[in-house]
Formats: C-alpha cells, structure tokens, sequence
C-alpha cells in the first residue's frame, strides 16, 4: 500500500472523499486483498468469518461485491468452467486502486477518532 | 454408485428467477460448491435446509438491492437500458437479446402482455387442443361451482341474524328411558329457563304446523308459526311495517306476516296492517311483517302467530322447539350443565308424577348452535360431494398437463432454440404459462355458464329438506370461487410442463435424439396417468358403495306398498258447519271416501291420521291390563286413527283377527289393532287377539280398547332404522262423542293411476267442499324416493362425478399410449420388418397401458381403503371396506384401460414399415 498522510496535517485541511466506505464494504475489500489467486465468494466469506470469528450474511457479502465494482472500487472476471460446481464458472475479483485509496483513507480517519481517548479503550483483544 | 447430491429444485429455480441473469451462474455455482461440502460435512438433510436459508436469503436482497439500483437511477434521470457502462458486472462474454435483465416491474407486464398476444395467436392455431382443454377445464370448474354454490348458501353462509353463533337450538334426552334419542322441550322447561338461567340472553319457543289460512276468497294451506313474544327479539330481527307481538297482546290474536306472503298475496302493500285474517279456523289481526331474511323455522313459513304458555302448565309435553341468545361470556358447555340443574328442579315446581321424575332423572339437555340443529344431516354428504368434484377437477387439470407436455414436446425443438439464443428461464416459463393461463380462463368462463345452467338442476335434484335450498344461485362468492379454482387450475396444469420445457438441459433437444427427454416425458406422463386412475378408482368404488347401499334401502320392505298408490290431505273447515264430534266427522268421511271410491280406477281408499314417510305418526303411553296391575313405565308407542280400507290400500298383512268395522256411532266397547311389535311390547310372548289397552293418560275412568286385529309392522320414516316402528290403530270414533275425531287426515287411494288421478280428486273436493284446499299432493312412491333423497341424491353426484373421471382416465391413457406409438414408430417398423407378428405388437401396447392402469389400481385401492371411511352414515348394508365393490370397480377401471389401450395398439400393428423407416 502507498504511504499514509501524515497525522494531524493535511487531512484537516482536505476534504474527505464523497464516497465513504462503511463498514462492511471495508471489510469486503480487506479480505479481497488478504486473499490471493482466485478470489471469488466463497473464499471471501470464509476469510471474514475467520478472521472477525462471527457468521456474516453470504448474501450481503455478494451484494457489496456488486456495489462496490459499480462504484470502480472492484473489478472482475469469469473465470473458466469448473468442475466440482456443475461446470459453473467463478466470478474472480480484485482491489482496483482506487478501492485501495479509499481503505487507506478510512483507517486514517478511524485513526484520528481514537487518538486521545483513554489508552485501555484502545486495545480490547 | 451413488448420485452427487443436489440442492433443491424449487430452491434453485427461486434463484434463477430472483437474481440478475449475469449473476446466475457464479452466485448458483458458489452455492453449490458450499453446498456439496455441507452433504459432507453435517449430511443432506442440513445441507438441503442451508440451501433453502440462503435461496431466500439472496432472493429478498438482490430484488431489493435492484429496486435500489433502479430508484438511484431514476432519481439521477439515467438512461434505463443495456449498453456498457451501466451494466454492473462489465465483464460479460455473451450476446444480449431482447431478454429484460433488469427487474422493471412495467417490463414484466409488457412481457407478460406480449406472452399472452403470442400464447393466443398459438392456441388458435390449434383448435382442436385448445378445445379439448377448455371443455376439459369447463366441466371440471362448472362441476366444482355448481356443489360450492350449494356449499356456500346451506353450510357456509351465516344465519341471517345478528351474531348467529350466539343462537342455540335446545333440546333433550333422556338415555335408558323409551323416549326418541332426542326430542323437544317441554312448557315447564321453557318458562323455568326463562325465569332462573343466567346463562341466556333471552329465551323463546316456535312450533310449526300446516293449516288453512284465508283472506277474503284467497285460501291455502300454508306454514305456520306460532311462537312465544320473545321469539322475535332472540333472533334479533325487527319488522320491516308495523310492530312486534307484546306481552300486552292476547295470546293467538295478533300475528305477523312474512315478507313473501306480504309481497304474494297483498302486493307490498302497507295498510295490510291492521286488517284481520282467518287462520287455523280463527280470525287472528295482522300486526306487522317481517322482513324477507326471515324465513324461520321453515322457508316458507307464511306467519307467525303469538303464543304463550298459559297456566296450569302440564309437564311432559316434550313438544317445543326452543332456541335462546346466549348471554355475554355463556358458552354452550356452560349453559348446558346450568339448564341441567334446572331441569332437575321441575318435577317438584311443576309436579308430573313418578313416570314424569323418572324421565327427568334421566333427562340430559342438548344444545347445538342454530345453525347446526337447522343444517342437520346434510353437512357430511355436501362436503364430501365438494371433496368428490374437487378430485375430478385434479384429473381434470392432470389431463390438461399431459396434453400442454405433448404440445411442449412437440415444439421441443423451437424451445430448444429459444434457449441457445439465450432465453431466460423466466421468459420461457411465462410464454408457456401465458398459454395455461388462457386455457384456464376460458375453462373458467365455460365453468361459470356451465354452473349457471347447472345449479337450478342441482337444486331440483337435490333433497328439498335442505334449509336454504331455494335461495342457492350463483353469486358473486361463487364468480370469485371459479376465478380462483381457474387460476389454480392454470397452476397445477400448467407449471410442471412449464419448468420442465425451460431447462437449461433443452438445448440438448437440438440434438436429432434425445432419448433422455424423451423417457423423462414418458415417464412424467405415465405418472399423471397413474395419478388420474387412483383418483378415478377412488370416486368409482365410492359410487359403487353408495349404489350398493341404494340398492339395498330400495329392497327394504317397509311392511306396506308404495307402488299404485295416491296420498292427499283436505281439511273442510267443520268448526263453520258446526260439526265438532267424532262420529258427524266419521259420517263425513265415510261419504267423502265412497265418493273417491266411486271414481274411475279406483280400487280401495283409507284414511289415516298421519302417514307413514310424510308425518310419522303421534306418540303416547299405552298400559295393558298387565302394566295397569304393576307399578312398570307403561310402553311409548306409535299411534294413529284409521278408517276406511287403509289396511288393505296400503297392504299392510292382517295377521290374525279382523279390520275395523265400518262404524260412525259410539260403540259399546272401543276396537283396537296393534301392529306385531306392539303386541309383544304390551303382552310379551302372550296373544294380543281379545287383549285390553288403554291410554296411560286415561287412568281416572279409564276407557280399555279391545284388540281385534294384529297387523304387520311397518316402518314410519327412515327405512334404516333396524327395527320397525310399534303401532296402534285406533277407529274414527272413540268411547264418546268428544273423545277424538278426525277431521284432516291423509287419504290414500290405491288406483293404477296414482301419476294422474290429482285433478279428478280436486274436481271432487271442489264440488263437495268448496273452501277445502287440496295439500300434501303425493304418491307414495314419491314419498318413498324422497325418504332416500339424501343417498340417491349424493350417490347420483358420485356417479356422475366417477364417470367422468373414468372418461377423462380413460383419455389421459390413450393419449399416452398413442404418443408412445407415434414415438416408437420407427422402433415398430424395424419390428415388423424383422419379423413381428401383429399380435405381438399389439400386446406390447396393451401390455404396456395394462402396467401403468396396475400402479393406477393399486394406488387407488390404497386410497380408496382409507377414504371411503368418510362415506359413513350414508352407507345401508354394505361396509365401507366392501371385497367385492372394490374388486368390481378395479376390474371395471381395468376393462376400460383395455379399452382405451385398443386403438393405439391397433395402430401400432398396421405400421407400415416401409413408410415408417422412410419417414424418419
């Protein structure tokens, strides 16, 4: 990833972009890019629920696929048949830059929230 | 080895119609890789419900998150359409049509406006097929409507009173004593309940009776009512002129009119009020009139007259009806064990003596909702009659599916191509229900004439006790039941060829064979074949129980004839020539009878107080001089005053002693004749013959009757009641001039011809006792088929019902079986150019009808096993698990498989084989 802005100073002068990302779709893309090879549905969802170690809707994760390649954040392929699925080929998926300027941007933001607040808030693992 | 397990159909089939066409394939094929890890890993069964979870789950938010995206885009004044850009997944590889892949609810009815133009245009290009169809559909729908219209107005629609569940019907009885299993409430009852339950809003008491009712030179004999003050105010209806009957009124002066008798005899016209009307021999003063809802207890009840008990009170009468309003939070269980303390009180308020403390130690109060007392037995044979159309309306749509199968199949390929050109699944599953559809409709439309016509039928067919019977038509209830019934029809008929022939597997049906698609399609239709032939066996072992059962109730033999004789009432009002004893009433009928004796024809007349199979008879306790002498109950029998020949006209056996004498003066010592059980009951293993009786009443200076004569037992009114009814005759005229007379009695005439002798008799009334109306117009074979309406009437249904359903089974089979012909045409004449003899060809086919009917027959055995159970009351001498019926009617379903397998057999064996190879 490209380096982050520094704290404290251009940020506050800048605007932030218009399209947010929530929370969800922030996830999406991270498991996206913790993925490698072909990354379709199925390996998305299994990397959310290992990682956040809840059950996530499938169905949702499918949709913010949908939204976010509309927004240019995603892009994707067919991949060829498959066996093992009917022959059914796979939707493959990958972060387009701008995808990854908007995570970046998210963190940062997420950031400047928690800076000053109590130190034992900070870490809750 | 084993199939790979696969996700459920209908689940798949949701998604593929739920998600954007280019999300199908990937979203499809990930469901399934995690569905096959799932059969892996926690079994089929889990798997299978996950899969459903999420066909649900995917379904509800890609359609939300379509009508999201269309929302963005019409706020953002987009451009609706395909092109590249605005496509959410540009990464497609395949050619676009004209298929709509965006969710646009007005596309859809644009499709499904186009889909029906293009089914119609089709449908008449087949004429032959869509008529078959329709008149298929139409009288599976007609028959459904018609029975639902009966349905409807008898069992479904309320009373036409305020809250009607509120109402309740009471009556008694009393087990271990020899009263009828139930009967109705005695005077005591009503004005004890009236006074101390709580659990009852109001309380009243009706009774119904014919008579003489006359208004200027207008007279007839019509219903009557007489009921209590507040009989008008528990069933909660007002008048629509005048007012009510009051406790102010004197009892039996003022009545109320019905609304038809208003509109009838005085043509709406309000001044009616006020004016009076002779009525049972009295003149009684109109007061009000009803509304046309109120046609209670009877349909055609013409009035009602005020009545009330008037002291002192005579316990034991058991003869009103009464009917009460429960009270706010009373139930019926509540109310009945309240009105049993009651009841328990009555002797010691009312007196009665041991007999009547007896009975009433042993008497149980019966409440049943209005509704159910006045609907009475009709309920099980009307649902079971809309249970049987509904049957053959499944056959009938199960047929209808077979055909749209072999209509897809034959334009396979066309659908074939349709798909390789991308069609989508939904596309084609419209096109082909859009034909359904239209069938359907139009089946419906033929349905709805089909009933119109029909229902009057029905309605005269049917047995004229049913309450309500008169008012059934088809009504707007019934409209809407036939659209329903048409779209249900559309559905069942039409969606299994409809997902079947949208497969994505069709686009092997491009291929010159396809020998998979065409054993699914045999198979599929042998299935519908073995479907229609359980149902139809089922209805046909049903009507052939009832048919046995008919036949059986036909052969009872009721002790008396029914055949050649005419029965009619009269009564001349005798009060106005001032005749009121019994022996000037005896010399009148005497007069009366040679008078009908005299007519052509006419071989012997009787008469009786009430005739058997139209008004029973009365009852009251007789004693012997045995009884007399003990402290025992004396016996409750059947009785009826007679006179002329009635013995010998009705051919009821004289079986020891003598007829009654003609006599009009009062005797020395009253004769009597008792049928044979009556005399057993009375001098059990003794003679009857010089016996003395009395009535049990008549204790103070009894009056004891001789018996001259014991006749044969006849049965009163039910022809399956396993024992006969015990009966005492007693003469026209009593121990003196006012102990009884009998004034309008049935009078039977034996003449061969009972069809048509009516207007003579009328002539004949009409010169001896002008103002006397003719009623009760019957023969006694009529009455006797009337008895058995309720069976002859569902079994005639049954029948009709099972013919049909064995016609269109017969239909559904041939139709099979000549596909397959048509299918294996070239399979034949390679056959027979090898050698096969015809005979052997043809047994192929039959053999192969002969199998599917088999699978049928046992099907429908089973079924039939566990359904004709519901038959119950309605059977008479055969049981529901009847051997021979069920053997009968399988062989029956069997002969007519034989039958329908013979032309496609036939044709199979004059094959050509040359043509045939040439024209593959």
């Amino acid at each position: 990833m490209a380096s982050t802005p520094p704290l404290g100073g251009v940020l506050y002068g800048r605007r932030m972009s218009h399209q947010g990302l929530g929370e969800f779709e922030q996830m999406v893309l991270l498991a996206v890019l913790h993925l490698e090879g072909e990354v379709y549905g199925v390996r998305i969802v299994d990397e959310i629920e290992r990682r956040t170690e809840r059950s996530v809707s499938r169905a949702a994760v499918y949709v913010t696929l949908r939204r976010l390649e509309k927004k240019g954040l995603l892009s994707s392929w067919m991949s060829g048949p498959v066996s093992g699925r009917g022959g059914k080929r796979r939707r493959c998926v990958r972060v387009e830059a701008e995808g990854e300027r908007l995570l970046r941007e998210s963190r940062q933001v997420m950031n400047q929230m928690w800076t000053g607040l109590d130190p034992a808030m900070e870490d809750t693992r | 080895m084993r199939r790979a397990p696969e996700p459920p159909r209908y689940a798949r089939l949701l998604l593929e119609l739920a998600l954007p066409a280019d999300d199908r394939e990937p979203v499809t094929g990930d469901l399934l890789e995690v569905f096959l890890s799932k059969c892996s890993a926690r079994g089929r069964v889990r798997a299978r419900v996950w899969y459903w979870g999420q066909a649900l789950s995917f379904s509800g938010r890609f359609l939300r998150e379509r009508w999201r995206e269309r929302g963005e885009r019409d706020a953002a004044g987009a451009h609706v359409g395909p092109g590249p850009g605005n496509d959410a997944w540009p990464g497609r590889d395949r050619v676009r049509t004209h298929e709509d892949r965006r969710w646009d609810v007005g596309r859809m009815l644009e499709a499904l406006a186009r889909d029906l133009t293009h089914a119609a245009r089709n449908l008449r290009r087949a004429p032959g097929f869509t008529a078959v169809t329709v008149v298929t559909l139409a009288l599976a729908i007609g028959a459904n409507t018609a029975i639902f219209s009966v349905v409807d107005r008898v069992l479904l629609k309320p009373l036409p009173f305020p809250h009607p569940d509120r109402l309740v019907a009471i009556r008694g009885s009393a087990p271990g004593s020899d009263l009828p299993p139930e009967f109705g409430s005695g005077t005591e009852m009503y004005v004890e309940y009236r006074e101390q339950s709580t659990k009852l809003e109001n309380l009243a008491f009706y009774q119904i009776a014919q008579t003489n009712v006359r208004s200027g030179d207008h007279v007839e004999h019509l219903f009557v009512s007489s009921a209590s003050p507040s009989f008008f105010a528990t069933l909660g209806v007002k008048p629509v002129v005048g007012r009510l009957p009051s406790a102010d009124d004197e009892e039996g002066t003022v009545m109320v009119l019905s609304h038809w008798l208003w509109m009838d005899w005085f043509g709406g016209d309000p001044s009616v009020v006020g004016s009076t009307m002779e009525v049972a021999g009295a003149l009684r003063t109109v007061i009000g009139v009803m509304g046309p809802d109120l046609r209670f207890p009877e349909e055609r009840t013409s009035l009602w007259i005020l009545d009330e008990p008037t002291p002192p009170i005579r316990p034991g009468g058991f003869g009103l009806n009464l009917v009460g309003r429960l009270a706010p939070g009373a139930g019926r269980a509540s109310l009945t064990a309240e009105l049993a303390g009651l009841a328990r009180r009555l002797p010691e308020r009312f007196g009665g003596g041991p007999r009547y403390a007896s009975i009433i130690g042993q008497y149980r109060p019966v409440v049943r909702s209005l509704k159910d007392q006045l609907v009475g037995d009709i309920e099980a044979p009307l649902w079971i009659l809309l249970g049987t159309v509904g049957v053959v309306l499944l056959i009938a749509c199960a047929n209808v599916a077979d055909l749209l199968i072999v209509r897809a199949e034959s334009r396979r390929r066309d659908l074939a191509v349709r798909r390789a050109l991308g069609a989508g699944r939904t596309g084609l599953v419209r096109a082909q229900m859009a034909e359904a559809l239209i069938l359907a409709a139009l089946g419906g439309v033929g349905g709805a004439l089909l009933a119109w016509g029909g229902v009057p039928l029905l309605v005269h067919a049917a047995p004229q006790s049913i309450p309500g019977l008169g008012s059934v038509g088809l009504n707007t209830t019934a409209l809407v039941f036939t659209a329903g019934l048409a779209i249900v029809a559309a559905l069942v008929a039409g969606l299994l060829p409809a997902i079947r022939f949208s497969n994505p597997g069709l686009v092997g049906g491009l291929r010159e064979s396809d020998p998979t698609g065409s054993r699914r399609t045999h198979l599929t239709r042998d299935v519908l074949v073995v479907a229609q032939t359980a149902a139809a066996l089922v209805l046909l072992v049903s009507s052939g129980l009832l048919l046995q059962s008919f036949r059986a109730l036909t052969h009872v033999d009721p002790g008396y004839d029914t055949k050649d004789i005419f029965t009619f009432q009269m009564a001349p009002d005798f009060r106005k020539r001032g005749i009121n004893d019994g022996p000037t009433v005896a010399r009148f009928q005497y007069m009366f009878m040679d008078s009908l004796a005299a007519l052509p024809g006419v071989e012997s007349v009787g008469l009786v107080n009430t005739l058997p199979l139209d008004e029973g008879a009365g009852m009251a306790r007789f004693a012997s001089e045995k009884t007399a002498a003990s402290e025992a109950v004396e016996p409750l029998l059947h009785y009826a005053p007679v006179g002329g020949d009635y013995f010998q006209t009705m051919g009821i056996s004289l079986l020891e002693g003598r007829y009654f004498e003609r006599n009009d003066q009062v005797p020395a010592e009253v004769d009597a004749i008792v049928s044979r059980s009556a005399g057993q009951i009375l001098w059990p293993g003794e003679d009857p013959l010089d016996k003395h009786l009395r009535l049990a009443s008549d204790s103070t200076s009894p009056h004891w009757l001789r018996v001259v004569g014991v006749v044969e037992d006849i049965m009163l009114r039910d022809f399956r009641e396993p024992k006969p009814d015990p009966m005492v005759y007693i003469p026209m005229v009593g121990w003196s001039t006012r102990a009884w007379s009998v004034p309008g009695p049935a009078y039977v005439v034996k003449t061969p011809r009972a069809e048509s002798i009516a207007p003579e008799i009328r002539e004949l009334i009409h010169k001896v006792v002008p103002d006397a109306p003719m009623y009760r117009i019957f023969t006694m074979a009529g009455l006797a088929d009337r008895s058995h309406a309720r069976l002859s009437f569902t079994m005639l249904t049954l029948l009709i019902a099972a013919g049909l359903a064995l016609i269109l089974g017969a239909v559904g089979l041939y139709g099979v079986l000549s596909y397959l012909v048509a299918q294996r045409t070239r399979e034949i004449g390679i056959r027979m150019a090898l050698g096969a003899q015809a005979r052997q060809l043809r047994r192929m086919v039959v053999a192969r009808g002969s199998r599917v009917t088999l699978v049928g027959v046992a099907v429908g055995v089973g079924l039939a096993l566990l359904t004709t159970r519901i038959l119950g009351s309605l059977l008479f001498g055969v049981r529901a698990i009847d051997v021979p019926t069920f053997v009968a009617m399988s062989g029956v379903m069997l002969g007519v498989a034989l039958l329908a397998s013979y032309m496609p057999a036939r044709k199979a064996s004059s094959v050509d084989p040359i043509r045939s190879l040439r024209a593959e």
